[in-house]
């Protein structure tokens, strides 16, 4: 690597303080639509990587199961200058994944960028997961730009005529159109739409190496023509100087996505819900360098040598080594040791870092994904990120040898820092290891990484999938007595209103208890349809259950509302039937008498007569069982698609779309979770390895009645328990 | 009937007393010893001096401790041992002052099991005995449990200032919490109190001026007494439990007034 990659490193720091001469960007995408190609060729042709690295050997898939795989796990950024009308700009990219297990990454790199390529397959068009990253970048109102990749496919192997390429390419982008109308915030719903005639859209080959756009061709002089011949004659030297990728892409990318100064006008009230007319409210929306440091944490890495790598946005201010800073909302702080730009693998140190940048700091022992660092202890923290979907799929840990236990532990705790789509759950009691991930990959990927990187030897389970328990319909009132029979508690529980649900999965309403806008709160529910009487009684959220209080003027209650909640909680932590988590569920307490004396009214009473009504009222509003669903969408040949369907078939797959293009055919169905193990095998020995497919999470459904009662004793039985759940007589009592 | 039912004896509510074996009534040991299953709420035996080993040995019985928090499930296992013959249930105190057995008498009663009850002192009337105040003053009852996640029994302090309203006396209960074996300390629980009457949304009239009187381990033979303002009470620490507060009415009688300042801890 050479000479110009050094002088541009050089550059970099300079250049970092210019800020309308920035842009930090993400690539998104469905799985395999060529992301990693083209940032190594942007790279390449930047100077950054030599041209043999790109492309082919994927320099952004560093990783060693990446490379293995042929896949990207973590995002990887990276920063290149380009020059553009005279000026150079500092574009600091990440390349996300595009597998639906790591949409996690995803989501937190669109907190990070301002702007984002959506890249889409010519051949593919436009795919479930492309419009899932869309979504999670309008969110964070992270402005698109489109490129439509692999048109070498569509020439050489559509084999499509010049105009029916541009139909696909205008129905390509009138799809993405509409996405972007659908899922744009309301403020720019009109005005971040993709167009030709403005360069907003780019098209090319990643793995050839070019790209062309409208703007391009009238400077260039450069008919579509000429490289639809070019294609077709497969002469990729000549086409990638005629049509060179970092030109058009980056053109693309400074003309039409904002720079940060721009960009955190409006972002900054949407991530951060703090006074915007604070002095650190200002420093961000201005991107003011010599501000009040704001850096929000959205990845860590621990370095074997440097400890933790924590990377992310900075708002406002700089990043310095030996500046203190605070992790908002606790009183914790720590020193800055380094301060780090990420070249892909590797680290360049640097003096500072300022405003508007992405960056990495060196030793901050804890920080975890999410957290806000600030020189200013008062400030409000970011908002949270929140990713849609949840972990679906556990496998229970056991070292090989027992006295690896201490280090597996402390892997585990490490590998879930690292990996904030992760979720572990160590019980020293009954010595159950479990680690939760988004799918069977991701967790196939954590343990390869336990056992190669971290050397601990282990055992691992087979995968167990995650459940919910809901209630089909509305039960309850029921009663619930305490222990000492001095108090009753009456409660009813019902399926929670999906609009009310989409304002708890949407943040419009936040967990926990004690809310403190209150009034919006309630105005929110009624908007959503609940009754005014019924909303103004909302004690408690907890995953995406609610807790209302309905009664009116009960004496002491109020001094056992907690002692409720606490009961709420429990419940909805551990559903009858399976001790599975709850979901979609309304409580509602209706009536309760109380002992006078509180003492006799106290946790040992209050909680298990509370739990008990919950339970009872469940089980007279029917208990179901919610199992967790995939889409899979399978690309095939003809000749093969009866192995495909049958294979699907045996899985409880239930086949929603099927659609043909040229040669090929595209089998979408919906297939259980718990079905879907050890599908990756099945399908390549079926098929003898020649098709192509992916899966999307497609949340909860129903498990049908008739497998209910086996599944239950299911997993009953594996959590030790007796395998038929109780009933109601035994909560009455 | 069925034939079981022949045999069905009597089953006895036994209180026990504040002290040890000896503050059984006579009445009350000669149905223990006359029964053919003896059962024992469990924190009785340890918020009193009953020693259950001497007990067994005098009515040459076993007694079965029942834990208090599985009560409810002993119901069939009780009824079953009554169906058998005489059966008794020692509880602390008099067995339905503090305590709480009612939906066992009336699960009983449902079944057709005659119940007998054998009255004890009960801490109610035992500090109001020993204090010398005049049980026709006493107001409400209040009780100060362990603070649950900072939420603070006010219930307990509008009784106080209730009952300080009317000139009554009122008897405030610790809490006990068998399962962990910790007692509420009479300076804890006056420190909750003061905590109470600073952050009351209505203000009343109880400070750390007004008076109070701590008794501790009635009953027993280490039984002390102490009265003073809440803010001297406060910073004592009263010893082994079980304790309980009385806060007296402002206006005393003159016989109470002379039988508080025996107990003064600053001497007046
Ligand atoms: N023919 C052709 N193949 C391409 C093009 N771009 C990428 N590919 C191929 O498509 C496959 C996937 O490419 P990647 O760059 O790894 O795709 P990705 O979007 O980064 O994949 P994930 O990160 O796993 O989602 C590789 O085999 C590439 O060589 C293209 O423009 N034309
Ligand atoms: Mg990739």
């Amino acid at each position: 690597m050479g000479h110009l990659r050094e002088e541009l490193v050089k550059k970099i720091p300079s250049m970092m303080r210019k800020k309308e001469n920035i842009r930090n960007i993400g690539i998104v995408a469905h799985i395999h639509h060529g992301k990693t190609t083209l940032s190594d060729n942007l790279l390449a042709a930047a100077g950054m990587i030599s041209e043999e690295k790109a492309g082919k050997q994927l320099y952004l898939n560093y990783d060693e199961q990446e490379q293995e795989r042929k896949l990207t796990i973590n995002n990887a950024a990276v920063s290149i200058v380009h020059g553009y009308e005279g000026k150079e700009y500092l574009i600091n990219l990440i390349d996300t994944p595009g597998h639906v297990d790591f949409g996690g990454d995803v989501t937190r790199a669109m907190r990070v960028v301002d702007g984002a390529i959506v890249l889409v397959c010519a051949v593919e068009g436009v795919m479930a997961q492309t419009e899932t990253v869309l979504r999670q970048a309008l969110k964070e109102k992270v402005k698109p730009v489109l490129f439509i990749n692999k048109v070498d496919r569509a020439i050489n192997e559509l084999k499509l005529t010049s105009k029916m390429m541009q139909e696909r390419f205008v129905s390509i982008i009138e799809e993405v159109n509409q996405l972007i109308y659908k899922m744009a915030p309301p403020e720019f719903r009109n005005k971040w739409y993709v167009r030709v005639e403005d360069g907003s859209v780019a098209f090319g080959s990643a793995y050839q190496n070019w790209a062309i756009s409208w703007p391009y061709m009238k400077k260039t002089n450069i008919s579509f023509k000429d490289i639809y011949e070019l294609s077709v004659s497969g002469n990729s030297k000549d086409i990638s100087n005629k049509a060179k990728i970092n030109d058009v892409v980056f053109d693309m990318v400074v003309k039409h996505l904002p720079d940060p100064i721009d960009a955190q006008k409006y972002r900054t009230p949407n991530i951060w819900h703090g006074d915007i007319n604070s002095k650190i409210g200002k420093d961000m929306l201005t991107t003011n360098v010599d501000g009040d440091t704001a850096f929000m944490v959205t990845d860590i890495t621990i370095d074997p040598n440097a400890g933790e790598i924590a990377t992310g946005r900075l708002f406002s201010g700089k990043l310095k080594k030996g500046l203190e800073l605070y992790i908002a909302g606790t009183k914790i702080k720590e020193k800055v040791q380094q301060v780090n730009l990420f070249m892909g693998p590797e680290r360049l140190m640097v003096e500072e870092v300022t405003a508007g940048n992405v960056a990495a700091i060196i030793g901050f022992e804890n920080a975890i994904v999410g957290v806000t660092l600030t020189t200013n202890p008062e400030m409000e923290p970011f908002e949270e990120i929140v990713h849609v979907s949840e972990p679906v799929v556990t496998i229970a840990i056991e070292p090989k040898n027992t006295q690896d236990l201490p280090k597996l532990i402390d892997t585990m705790k490490k590998v879930a820092k690292e990996d904030a789509s992760l979720r572990v759950e160590i019980n020293n009691e009954t010595g159950e290891h479990l680690l939760s991930g988004m799918g069977e990959l991701h967790l196939e990927i954590t343990v390869y990484r336990i056992i190669n990187d971290h050397k601990v030897p282990i055992e691992v389970s087979k995968p167990i999938v995650v459940y919910r328990e809901s209630v089909l319909k509305e039960g309850g009132p029921f009663e619930g007595k305490s222990p000492n029979k001095h108090n009753r508690f009456y409660l009813e529980v019902s399926p929670l209103d999906e609009k009310v649900v989409k304002l708890i999965k949407d943040g419009e309403i936040p967990h926990g208890r004690k809310f403190k806008d209150i009034k919006q709160i309630i105005n929110k529910l009624v908007e959503a349809g609940m009754e005014r009487d019924e909303a103004k009684g909302i004690q408690a959220v907890y995953g995406d259950n609610m807790f209302i209080d309905y009664t009116k003027g009960i004496q002491n209650l109020n001094e056992t509302m907690e002692l409720c909640l606490d009961a709420f909680d429990e419940v909805m932590a551990k559903g009858p039937l399976a001790s599975e988590k709850i979901s979609k569920v309304k409580v509602k307490l209706v009536d309760a008498k109380l002992h006078e004396d509180s003492i006799h009214r106290g946790p040992a009473q209050v909680i298990p007569a509370v739990r008990n009504s919950i339970y009872g009222a469940l089980c007279q509003g029917k208990r179901i069982l919610l199992e967790p669903l995939q889409k899979v969408i399978v690309n095939t040949s003809q000749d093969l698609l009866s192995s495909v369907t049958r294979e699907l078939q045996k899985r409880r797959g239930e086949i929603l779309d099927l659609s043909t293009v040229g040669d090929y055919t595209t089998i979408t169905a919906k297939v259980p979770v718990a079905e879907m193990f050890g599908f990756s095998d099945a399908i390549r020995s079926a098929t003898a390895g020649k098709v192509m497919w992916n899966t999307e999470n497609m949340g909860f459904e129903k498990v049908p009645a008739e497998l209910l009662n086996t599944k239950v004793a299911e997993i009953r039985t594996r959590k030790g328990l007796k395998p038929e759940p109780y009933d109601e007589a035994y909560y009455s009592s | 009937m069925t034939k079981e039912s022949e045999n069905c004896g009597i089953f006895y509510f036994v209180g026990a007393g504040l002290g040890d074996e000896n503050d059984l009534t006579i009445k009350g040991f000669n149905a223990i010893k006359g029964s053919k299953t003896v059962f024992m709420e469990q924190y009785t035996s340890v918020s009193m001096g009953l020693d259950v080993k001497k007990l067994e040995k005098l009515i040459k019985n076993k007694v079965n401790i029942l834990l208090r928090k599985d009560l409810e499930n002993c119901y069939e296992r009780i009824y079953k041992s009554v169906l058998e013959g005489d059966t008794s249930f020692i509880t602390a105190g008099d067995p339905f002052i503090a305590t709480t057995h009612h939906d066992l008498l009336l699960w009983l009663k449902k079944r057709n099991v005659t119940v007998k009850v054998i009255n004890n002192v009960s801490i109610i009337n035992a500090v109001i005995s020993i204090t010398g105040l005049h049980a026709y003053k006493f107001g409400k009852i209040a009780s100060i449990p362990f603070p649950y996640k900072n939420v603070l029994p006010f219930s307990s302090l509008n009784v106080i200032e209730d009952n300080l309203s009317i000139n009554a006396h009122t008897i405030v209960l610790l809490d006990i919490d068998t399962e962990n074996n910790r007692y509420m300390k009479a300076n804890e629980a006056i420190s909750i109190i003061l905590e109470m009457a600073e952050k009351a949304e209505k203000k009343g009239t109880l400070n750390d001026k007004s008076l109070g009187i701590v008794v501790c381990r009635a009953g027993s033979d280490k039984l002390t007494v102490s009265s003073g303002m809440l803010s001297e009470l406060k910073k004592i620490n009263f010893g082994d439990p079980l304790h309980t507060i009385i806060i007296p009415s402002r206006l005393l009688h003159f016989t109470e007034e002379e039988a508080i300042s025996l107990y003064a801890i600053n001497g007046k």
